[in-house]
């Protein structure tokens, strides 16, 4: 199982896209749960460091 | 009985519509979803439009039915999704591919028949990917701010059961015993978000499998390590609780890092701390 995200994926990640992903992981009910406050930007971080 | 079994891999508003379509002329009075998440999900969803109507965008949260539900058994046949034991219906939108939780608790399974007989015949990668994905439910319910002694009790018994079995069932796909305790973590995990929901590792994966397509116990599995990273200054404590629960050798002076590195592969995981 892959444990990168450009793995998973295949190809690289353009940045539109992490921004798109970040957009859209924000809007996710499950996200306002964490424990650790997730800003559109945290999940920008979080998929920079998963790349 | 009448059957339908048209249902894909992460359900849609369309494939709900679709078998509220067939079951309606049916005159349907009791449900029995049987196999994976998306099987289950996709009946619990079609439970919602056959008898309160609209579309399941109109019960996106929690609570939005208002009128009685039909009875529902659920029989899992892989261990992971622990749909089994929850009122929530996970459904992506037909036109954003975006996941919506729709929960309410009339929507909550009256049975849950837990036969890991069903869960045997499983490919070897359904079975990590949704291994995986049980891992993750009991590991972020454990930690979410909703988290509480009820929810974390069954987040840890569920843990317990999926970290011990896990390999086994990977290299021995055939340990009745062994898929017997995943299919009974699966269940208590799935019992936990019941209490305290998920966090950011679902948040973060829901987006990969509507953009790229990857599979959702995949995707969980590559951002958990990660979210655990983030959210280790909060919650490291409760992290090395689950490293303590697995009964996984720590040494002491990594304990207060939390857990930092999560690798899965095809043939093995493992977690270390440093």
């Amino acid at each position: 199982m892959k444990t990168q995200l450009k793995q998973s994926v295949d190809r690289s990640i353009r940045d539109d896209e992490i921004r798109q992903l970040a957009a859209e992981a924000s809007l996710q009910w499950t996200g306002t749960f964490n424990p650790a406050p997730m800003t559109p930007a945290c999940f920008e971080q979080l998929y920079r460091n998963a790349i | 009985m009448s059957v339908f079994d048209s249902v894909p891999e992460n359900p849609t508003t369309a494939d709900v519509d679709r078998c509220v379509a067939f079951a309606k002329p049916e005159s349907i009075d009791l449900i029995i979803g049987l196999g994976g998440g998306s099987s289950m999900d996709c009946a619990k969803g079609a439970n919602f439009l056959l008898t309160n109507g609209g579309r399941m965008q109109d019960y996106r949260g929690i609570g939005k039915a208002t009128l009685p539900m039909l009875p529902m058994i659920a029989v899992p046949t892989t261990s992971g999704t622990g749909s089994e034991a929850q009122s929530f219906a996970v459904i992506a939108d037909a036109e954003t591919h975006m996941k919506m939780a729709c929960g309410d608790p009339k929507a909550a399974c009256r049975i849950a028949l837990l036969d890991p007989e069903l869960t045997v015949s499983m490919p070897r990668s359904v079975t990590a990917a949704t291994g995986i994905d049980a891992m993750t439910h009991a590991i972020e319910s454990y930690v979410t701010k909703k988290r509480n002694t009820i929810s974390q009790m069954l987040a840890r018994q569920a843990w317990s059961l999926l970290a011990e079995s896990f390999a086994i069932v990977l290299e021995s796909p055939a340990n009745i015993e062994a898929r017997g305790r995943m299919q009974l973590g699966a269940f208590l995990a799935g019992a936990a978000i019941e209490n305290s929901m998920l966090g950011a590792a679902h948040a973060a994966a829901n987006p990969l499998t509507a953009m790229f397509g990857t599979t959702h116990g995949a995707a969980v599995g590559l951002m958990m390590p990660h979210v655990i990273r983030w959210n280790r200054e909060r919650v490291a404590d409760s992290y090395f609780e689950l490293a303590l629960t697995a009964g996984w050798i720590l040494r002491t002076r990594l304990a207060t890092k939390g857990l930092r590195f999560w690798q899965l592969d095809s043939r093995s995981y493992s977690i270390s701390l440093g």
